[in-house]
């Protein structure tokens, strides 16, 4: 699932998440379709945050994904940034 | 009408709808559940069984099994049953009831649904409902107005529209819950108001939103003939249609719909008979602004694509001329969304609009309406069509 380009499909800024996201509020989401045709959803931490927009090339990264308790195991999955 | 006998609704009851700190889930089913055999003039002793609707008790209250605390509340064995489909709950717990009356003729049932939501932090209460989405979905940080965000991002988008024209949906929402006394948000709003209300997930304003609410609905159903007969104030229920979809809308095919909604539209309305334009009084489930266009689209009062246009010019609000008023009890957006008996109370409202019971709601002329219930982004759907 790593280093695979797309394209955005629809995306949001959350403002008001659960706790395990409270941190890092507000965060850009995005919907995207990989260019192998498979749909993904996943925090954006490219450098576009406010000139996201439908239509924009992306590629995916490994990024530490939420924290529930600061003793439990670290999470990570796919997370995306500007295509280049 | 099923074969050859009726399933109508005989009684209604809402409690006040809102943030009500000193009630608990029960004394909210009780108060329901009492006040409408009150009202109803009915027996508990009539009653054949109970269909309970609720989401979060089991999340929020480590609470579940709330069947069994309603036989301790009435003092009875009779059967009663739970319904789960997230905020789809209460449309379910009808269509279950409905289902229970087709196989049980002469039976009269109560459909009862509560939620309480407002004695939590918005995020403990965000996490609950989450719960009705996928993990993938969870995984990304979003949120249900998050998901109804995406949706509204893509049919802004596809269709050339601005925030205003989704907005407008709240306007008109809050407009008919300023005339609901039982409503969370007895007040109306601007589109200014709407389009400038602080972000929860862009594009979505906290005005784009319906709110966290306490609240329980019930309505009493029956294929008791003899019943249908004595009744002052009675409406049939001509069908009620559910539909599935995947958890996870990336696994759908369009996302400028909702799939389910189409597919219990179709099936209620063949069921039930009738036209798209015999419909003059609906309830359609505006958990966002978006969702209501996308439910008239998807129902087929509006061809896809229009609903920004025609939200815009407000032809759906009472007092003007459109073919159709929608959410005239305000909608989950302006009386409040307390999940569980959402799709009951919009039931109830029909009820209330086709018995010339709406008061200052009520919208003339009406031989027939329809109540729209999703659960999750979609995955779930109820549509029940009624008459007289």
């Amino acid at each position: 699932m790593l280093g695979k380009k797309g394209v955005v499909l629809s995306w949001t800024i959350i403002y008001t998440p659960s706790n395990d996201f409270k941190k890092s509020a507000p965060y850009p989401v995005l919907l995207a379709q990989l260019d192998s045709g498979e749909k993904v959803v996943g925090q954006y931490v490219g450098t576009l945050y406010n000139d996201l927009k439908i239509g924009m090339r992306i590629r995916t990264i490994l990024r530490k994904t939420r924290i529930t308790h600061n003793e439990d195991i670290i999470s990570y999955g796919i997370k995306f940034t500007n295509e280049i | 009408m099923y074969g050859n006998y009726m399933i109508s609704i005989l009684g209604y009851y809402s409690t006040q709808f809102g943030e009500l700190w000193e009630r608990s889930l029960f004394d909210l089913v009780k108060e329901s559940i009492d006040s409408l055999l009150k009202e109803s003039k009915i027996e508990k002793k009539e009653i054949d069984a109970i269909f309970f609707s609720n989401m979060m008790s089991g999340i929020l209250e480590n609470n579940l099994h709330g069947s069994s605390k309603i036989a301790q509340l009435l003092n009875t064995h009779i059967p009663i049953f739970r319904s789960e489909a997230a905020c789809a709950s209460g449309g379910m717990a009808v269509y279950l009831a409905v289902q229970y009356l087709k196989a049980n003729p002469g039976k009269t049932v109560i459909v009862v649904g509560a939620e309480k939501m407002t004695d939590f932090s918005p995020e403990e209460a965000v996490e609950g409902l989450m719960a009705a989405a996928s993990g993938e979905e969870q995984e990304a940080g979003l949120t249900f107005p998050g998901l109804y965000a995406l949706l509204a991002q893509i049919y802004l988008n596809s269709y050339h529209y601005k925030h205003e024209n989704i907005g407008a949906i709240s306007v008109k929402n809050h407009f008919h819950g300023f005339l609901n006394e039982k409503a969370h948000f007895k007040r109306k709003v601007t589109l200014k108001q709407v389009l400038s209300s602080p972000k929860i997930a862009s594009p979505l304003g906290v005005l784009d939103c319906s709110p966290i609410s306490d609240g329980a609905s019930a309505i009493i159903i029956t294929s008791n003939t003899k019943k249908i007969k004595q009744a002052k104030r009675t409406c049939s229920i001509l069908s009620s249609e559910i539909a599935s979809d995947s958890i996870s809308f990336m696994e759908r095919e369009r996302l400028d719909s909702l799939t389910s909604t189409v597919v219990a539209g179709n099936k209620a309305f063949k069921e039930a008979g009738i036209k798209r334009s015999d419909i003059r009084v609906a309830e359609l489930h505006d958990c966002f602004s978006i969702a209501e266009i996308l439910g008239m689209e998807d129902l087929g009062f509006w061809k896809k694509g229009e609903g920004g246009k025609r939200a815009l010019a407000y032809e759906t609000m009472l007092g003007n001329s459109g073919s159709i008023i929608v959410n005239t009890s305000g909608g989950l957006k302006a009386a409040g969304h307390p999940i569980g008996a959402t799709g009951i109370k919009q039931v109830g409202e029909i009820f209330l609009q086709l018995t010339h019971q709406a008061d200052k709601r009520q919208v003339h002329d009406v031989y027939y309406g329809l109540a729209h219930n999703v659960g999750g982004s979609g995955g779930t759907a109820v549509v029940t069509i009624l008459g007289i």
